[in-house]
């Protein structure tokens, strides 16, 4: 079947929420191996789309599949989701929501979660409730990455969060990440920080597919960076 | 079943502070009428004691959807489905814990009672305890428990089943989740009449009956059939097996 060779393949993917469509009509064909930046304003439909990929939504018309299949229980083990939102159990400590997400996974890795926490100087014995924005976006950046998943989805791990805080997730992205058997798609409107992370880029609006290509080619067709670009076509 | 366990672990965590107030008030209650035994008449006492005890279905039917509805107010509904586990681990998880918090409450509510206002109890119902034999008391506690922990399962699971069958709709969804709540009990009603003859084979439950008269006490059995019990219970099982497969397949993060 042609969608096994794809992280993800859709075709006609359409998801609706009352009055409006989320997407509309998506078709993609994402290679394993690489980091799309996935790159929209708000409401273009980003979250949507990884919601579905993640098998948090199903699609209204067309078609997903993740690994090779739709999804299901079995792809939410090989796919490592990490939404927008704070989506991580306020009263526990660092250390009970690590032993929680690990015995729910096969791929978990723990001396990559210490490593990890080391990096971005969280400890176990944290409070949730008690840390900034800044640090929970590194922590549920640690969830995502301890785990050695086939697909690793990131919802806006930048969004609100200082320089500092910023600089940190850019480099375990890039340090983490194995190409040989991993894939990557990043949703993200602050586009300058992470563009040279890119291999292929998707630009979406209203729903629907406005530009995809990797990244090079569209430098190139465009004579812009993905930063400018991002600009040009959203202004 | 490493994953089962750190469910269960979370949701006993998540329920400490319900359990604590509740313990709280418990204990606070009942020491408070000890304070009242010798102003107040021992049987005034004794009968406002039992009050923590009508309060627990309440109680566990609000646990009951607090639970659930504390994962979609906290935004944690984004874990729990995303999880690559059955949804059966998540359903019952939250079930056991309801059932757990059941067991605990009436251990509780016990406890309090014969520690803070044993003497007041035992002024009132002291000869009545020396009519029957302990073994009575104990069957005559465990069977009434027995069809206790029947009702309150029940009610349990048709809250998690309205609950979950709620969210799939977008809006009113506490409003919808009374209607299946109501429709479900008359589902319950009318099929397990339907299913009932099918569970004659089930053995009866008998139930040792003291009659006291003439300054004798009489021992007589009272059998009862567990179908017309099992029936619906086994109904609501069905349904609550339905809240599973739609949280696993149904259930979506807007």
């Amino acid at each position: 079947m042609e969608s096994t060779n794809y992280a993800v393949y859709s075709k006609g993917l359409t998801k609706r929420y009352p009055g409006a469509d989320a997407i509309r009509g998506i078709d993609l064909m994402i290679g394993h191996g690489e980091i799309w930046g996935l790159l929209g304003p708000n409401g273009s439909g980003k979250s949507t789309l990884l919601k579905c990929i993640a098998g948090l939504l199903k699609p209204d018309r067309g078609q997903i599949h993740v690994l090779g299949q739709a999804p299901n229980r079995t792809t939410k083990g090989k796919v490592a989701f990490l939404p927008e939102i704070d989506y991580l159990y306020r009263w526990m400590k660092i250390g009970d929501i690590l032993q929680f997400v690990s015995a729910m996974y096969h791929d978990w890795q723990w001396d990559r979660a210490e490593e990890l926490l080391k990096f971005m100087n969280l400890t176990h014995d944290q409070a949730i409730s008690s840390l900034s924005k800044g640090m929970r976006a590194r922590l549920k950046l640690v969830i995502a990455m301890a785990r050695d998943a086939e697909l690793v989805l990131l919802d806006e791990p930048l969004s609100g969060l200082d320089p500092s805080s910023r600089g940190r997730i850019i480099d375990v992205i890039l340090k983490e990440f194995k190409a040989e058997h991993q894939t990557m798609i990043l949703s993200t409107h602050e586009v300058g920080e992470t563009e040279s992370l890119f291999d292929s880029v998707i630009f979406l609006e209203k729903g629907k597919v406005k530009l995809i290509d990797t990244a090079d080619t569209l430098r190139q067709q465009h004579n812009l960076s993905i930063n400018d670009l991002f600009r040009e076509v959203y202004q | 079943m490493k994953s089962y366990l750190q469910l269960i672990k979370k949701e006993l965590r998540a329920l400490r502070w319900y359990l604590g107030v509740l313990m709280f008030l418990t204990l606070g209650w009942h020491l408070f009428l000890a304070t009242r035994v010798q102003r107040w008449p021992a049987e005034l006492v004794f009968g406002l004691g039992w009050i923590p005890i009508s309060f627990i279905p309440i109680w566990l039917l609000w646990i009951s959807v607090q639970m659930y509805r504390s994962e979609w107010n906290q935004d944690t509904a984004y874990l729990l489905l995303s999880l690559p586990i059955p949804g059966w681990q998540i359903t019952t998880s939250k079930f056991l814990v309801v059932m757990i918090a059941y067991v605990f409450s009436v251990v509780l509510f016990a406890a309090s009672f014969f520690l803070a206002l044993g003497g007041s109890i035992m002024q009132i119902v002291g000869d009545c305890l020396t009519l029957f034999p302990t073994i009575w008391y104990l069957r005559t506690g465990l069977n009434a428990f027995v069809l206790s922990v029947l009702l309150v399962s029940s009610a349990t699971m048709l809250t998690h089943f309205s609950y979950i069958s709620a969210r799939m709709v977008k809006r009113f969804q506490g409003l919808v989740m009374v209607w299946i709540l109501v429709l479900s009990v008359w589902l319950m009603e009318r099929l397990g009449y339907v299913i009932e003859p099918l569970l004659r084979w089930v053995p009866w439950m008998t139930f040792e009956i003291g009659n006291y008269s003439q300054g004798m006490v009489h021992m007589g059995e009272f059998q009862m059939s567990l179908a017309p019990i099992l029936a619906p219970w086994l109904i609501v099982v069905a349904l609550f097996a339905l809240g599973t497969w739609l949280w696993e397949t149904q259930i979506e993060i807007v």
